[in-house]
Parts: C-alpha cells; structure tokens; sequence
C-alpha cells in the first residue's frame, strides 16, 4: 500500500521572524527524498516542525490524508521519527537503553524492551546499523559517527513509516556515509518514506530519489536533481557557479579558487 | 551474561548492602540514648496496650524522628536526581535554584504571623506552595527560545535564591527584638533534627509518599527528559503535561524535608551524582538508590551528630560542611566522574 505525507503551507515563526514561509510538499513511500540548501535555509526547522517537535504557526501535516499533529505524541511518534543532527544526550546512557528507549510510544518501561519480542527488534535496528558491537557501550564515549548510527537504530526502533533525517552523514568518514545513505535507500526501497536533509550536492544527486531545495525559509524548487540544478539555482541557492570536471575530480565537488571571488562546483 | 543481567546483579548487590545500612542505622537511631533499653521498651508496650498515656522515649520521639530522617534523606536525593534529569543539568538541586529558599520564606512568614499555632498544616502548606512558586519562577525566567540553557538556569537560580534569601533575612532584622520568634527560626532554618515528633511525621509523610510514588510512576519519562525536549518529544513524550507533574512531586518533596527539618543543603546536588557514577543513569535504579542512599546518610549523619554529642551544629550544618566539601572533590576529580 502507498502512503503519503504532505505538508500544506507549513509555516514557522520565532519572536516574529519567519524561519520557514508556506513550505508545501508531497513525499510518496518507497522514496529517499532529499531537502537541500545551505546553512540557515530553514531544513532543521522543517523536519523539527514536520514531526510537531516545533508546534507549526500555520499550516497542516497530512498522513495519508489526515492531519498528523492533532493525534496523541505518542501516535504521531509511531508514525514520524527524527534522527536529530550532532546526538549528544546530558546524562551518559547505555546504547541499548537509548535504542531501547524508541519503544517508549509501544511501552512506557522501554527498559524492559531489551527482553522478548522487542528485544529482537532492538537487536534486529542495531545489526542493521552495525552497531550490536557497541550496544554495552555509554552513549556519550562514541564517536559522533557511531552515535549517529545508534540514533538511526533508535528511529528504526519506533517502526515508524516516516523516518526523518537531519544532516545524517554531516560528522562521518566516507566508508560510513555511503553505508548511511545506503541504508537510507534500502528503508526507502522497503516501503518507508525516508526524508534526509543535507547540503552535501554529491550524496543528494546519487542517493535521492527527489529534492526539494530551500533557501531562506522557502521551497524554491522541488523534482529531481537533474531537473533542477540549473546554474542559475546554484547562484542563487549556495553562491557557486558551475565549471566542467577535470577528469581526476569528484563531480559536484566545490572549489575556491585563489584567483576567483566566487566558489565553483564541477558538473 | 548481558549488560542489563550485570546492571541488575549490581542494583540488587547495592540495595542490600544499603538496605542493611539502613536497617543498622534505624535499630541505632531507635536504641540510642541515656534511658535503659528494657524501661522504654516496657514502657511502650504498656502504652501500646493501652495502660499508660506517659511520655515514651522510643513511640513519641525516636520513631517519629527516624521517619522524619527516612523521609528528609530520600525527598532531597530523590528531587534532586528528578531535577537534574528533567533540567538536563548535573547542577540542579532544589538547594542551588533556590527552591528551597522559597518554601523556606513563606515557612518564616508562616511563624511571624504565627499561623502554625492556628492552622496545623499551614507550615507544609507554606513548604510545599513555596517551592512550586519559586520553581515555577526559575523554569519560567531561565527558558529562553525553545529550552532552558544551563548557564541561565544556575544564574536565575543563584539570583532568586540571593533575593529569597534577603528578604528573609530583612523579616529576621525587622524581628531582631523578638527573641523565641528568632530563637525557632534559627533552629529551624539551620536543619535540625532535634525534637520532632509526631506532628512533623503528619507534616511530611504524606508528601513524601505522594512525591517520591510520583517520580517512580514517571521514571521512564524522566529518562527520556534528561536526552532535552525536543527528543522527548520526538520519542512521545507530552513533556509540558509531565514536565507540570514532576515539578508537583518535587515541590511535595523539597516542601515536606522543609517543613518537617528545615534547610538542608547540598544533600540533593551531591547524591545523585555519586548513584549515577556506580549504577548509571536510568532512573527505574537511581530512584530507589537514591531513597536508599539518601535515608541512609542523613540517619548516619543524625546519629553520628547524637553519637559525638555535637550541640554547636545541627544536621543542616553537618550536611553543608560535608556535601561542600565533596562537591569541590567532584568538581576537581577526573572528567569520568563528573560526567554522571
């Protein structure tokens, strides 16, 4: 069965200032959608206000056609999870317990979810992230990369049919990014609707079934990478101009060159 | 043997060690004094039976002080390891934001107007509505934006608890002539253990037991509170529902130790931390090792003070010196320790 979420001209504003602006948009199951744009353009706020962490000052989340926002936290946290940017909990827990603590929407004494049934799905999220080796780990002693993959465990942990991402990949080496966004791909391929915000063009154009671009606060574009990375976006949205590779060079890798004033991205 | 077999094994090793400790020291706490053991103890089995209504040593002062003590040591660990979970802050206690610089004003107003004398339960009353006020007071001037940042959380603490503190102090000056008012609030506001009696168990008990059933009942929540609210959230949390009824059970908590002994501080900061350094964070083990380790400590540091026969200082003294003093060990021990 297809499931879609839809945001309707969702707005948020803070102290008067308007961090997102009417953003409206369409995510289909079985996708990786993308949500490109640089520093400050208003992606964290979107998932945070996607998932109701930061109540909307205007607009709707549909799931399937209803509104999402008004149900209990503890129903909208078995359909939509994020993966927050940078995880860093204050007080030093073991991984199983904060994997565990994903089963908090199913049952309050989530502690009690590394025995049984929910024992094998907290198992089965942290094989799957290749985390089991870390789980008498403290949280707080992991590398950031390690940390960020038991956070995507936790998220897998809920069952939710949306997974929200946040800069999933922003502090990993690059063997664990592609294994990331692989993964990324393979909950996608499995029925689910995995949104991931990044700024990284590379990832989005190989991994990301769509995208959808903002800047300022606003969707100024949404369809597939090559649709809409046109120079004129790239301008606008990150300030760079486009130049062919050479041929020893990543694609849409970004340079600055010394004799230049603006950045370039090879395409 | 997996981690949480291990966890538990070393939860249920350090429960009975400290319930031991516990059980040692309320026998000593009951048995220790200048009156000859069979005296009291016949005594009180006559009054139990009905045949004397004289003045018991062991029924109406020991028992009563020992509850008081039990309750005192687990409300002040027990709010303390909820603060700082629920302000995601190692340096919250009710002490150190001032919480109980609140209940404690309207308890010295509550004596100057000599309210106790007419209303049985106005000084819990006053403890209890105190310390909410004034916890309201500080959540709502620390939380900037979306979250309460640590350093402004401690600042608004140091700053209310400073201005509490000068007003009661002003009442005190205002009242310097009055001699038995100024004599009990001395007392009082030093943590003294001395005399209690019955009267002070009814003050308390009952919001020790609805405090510390509430923090048990919502121990899951305050795990998932200390990751920051926005994860609560993220995790199904209705953090401000909750939010609003842990701070209910920690104001019952600080304002019952308030108005059954009086200011004790430090006890709340300095436990915790050490239960989390041994067992973890995850509070279905700290709450009951903190009831454990709280009431064990405060019953040892009463009967070492009855014990040295120590008049010049009272518990609340004891208790300052002591936490001090382990507070600044804390704060110079390896990063490890201060961690937790």
């Amino acid at each position: 069965m297809e499931h879609n979420l839809i945001a309707q001209s969702l707005s948020y504003t803070l102290k008067g200032k308007p961090l997102i602006n009417e953003i409206s948009l369409e995510f289909k199951s079985g996708f990786l959608h993308g949500i490109l744009g640089p520093n400050g353009s208003g992606k964290s706020t979107f998932l945070k206000t996607m998932t109701g962490i930061w109540k909307p000052t205007a607009g709707n989340i549909l799931w399937n056609g209803e509104p999402l926002l008004n149900k209990k936290r503890q129903m909208i946290s078995r359909t939509i999870s994020l993966v927050p940017q940078h995880p860093l909990p204050h007080f030093d827990f073991l991984v199983e317990d904060i994997v565990a603590m994903g089963r908090y929407p199913y049952n309050a004494y989530y502690w009690n979810a590394a025995n049984g049934i929910e024992g094998e799905i907290v198992q089965q999220s942290l094989i799957a992230v290749d985390a089991w080796h870390l789980r008498e780990r403290r949280v707080n002693h992991l590398s950031q990369g390690e940390r960020q993959r038991v956070y995507i465990a936790r998220a897998l942990v809920t069952e939710s049919p949306i997974l929200l991402l946040d800069e999933p990949t922003a502090s990993l080496d690059i063997r664990h990014q592609l294994e990331i966004w692989e993964l990324l791909k393979t909950f996608a391929k499995n029925g689910k609707i995995v949104i991931a915000a990044t700024h990284d063009l590379a990832t989005a154009e190989r991994y990301c079934d769509s995208l959808a671009v903002l800047n300022q606060g606003r969707c100024i574009g949404y369809g597939t990478f090559s649709s809409l990375m046109t120079p004129d976006l790239l301008y606008e949205v990150f300030g760079i101009v486009e130049r062919p590779c050479s041929p020893c060079e990543r694609k849409f890798s970004v340079s600055l060159s010394p004799t230049k004033e603006t950045p370039e991205i090879c395409y | 043997m997996n981690i949480h077999s291990k966890k538990q094994r070393s939860f249920t090793r350090l429960n009975s060690i400290l319930m031991s400790l516990l059980l040692l020291f309320s026998i000593l706490t009951l048995a220790a004094g200048d009156t000859p053991w069979n005296l009291i103890w016949n005594d009180a089995l006559q009054k139990m039976q009905g045949y004397s209504s004289t003045w018991n040593p062991l029924l109406d002062e020991r028992i009563p002080r020992l509850i008081v003590i039990i309750c005192t040591g687990a409300s002040l660990a027990v709010s303390g390891a909820v603060m700082q979970a629920l302000f995601h802050n190692p340096l919250a206690s009710p002490n150190v934001l001032g919480i109980s610089c609140g209940g404690g004003l309207l308890v010295v107003l509550v004596f100057v107007l000599e309210w106790h004398l007419k209303y049985p339960f106005a000084i819990p009353i006053a403890a209890f509505a105190g310390s909410l006020l004034t916890l309201l007071l500080v959540y709502s001037l620390s939380r900037t934006k979306r979250e309460v940042e640590l350093s402004t959380l401690i600042l608004t603490g140091i700053a209310i608890s400073t201005l509490l503190f000068a007003i009661q102090g002003a009442i005190m000056y205002a009242l310097r002539d009055h001699w038995m008012l100024i004599q009990t609030l001395t007392e009082w506001e030093a943590g003294s253990t001395f005399d209690r009696n019955w009267n002070h168990v009814h003050m308390q008990l009952p919001l020790t037991l609805v405090g510390l059933y509430g923090c048990w009942f919502y121990r899951s929540e305050i795990d998932i509170l200390a990751l920051g609210e926005e994860e609560a959230k993220n995790l199904g949390v209705e953090v401000e529902k909750i939010r609003w009824r842990l701070f209910l059970c920690v104001a019952l908590l600080t304002g019952g130790s308030i108005a059954a002994v009086g200011m004790i501080a430090f006890f709340g900061l300095v436990l915790p931390h050490l239960v989390r350094y041994v067992q973890g964070p995850a509070n279905h083990h700290l709450i009951p090792l903190c009831i454990l380790v709280g009431s064990t400590s405060f019953a040892a540091m009463d009967l070492l003070l009855r014990t040295l026969e120590i008049h010049a200082l009272s518990i609340g003294n004891i208790s300052a010196i002591l936490g001090g003093i382990f507070f600044l060990i804390l704060m110079r021990s390896p990063h490890r320790m201060r961690e937790y």
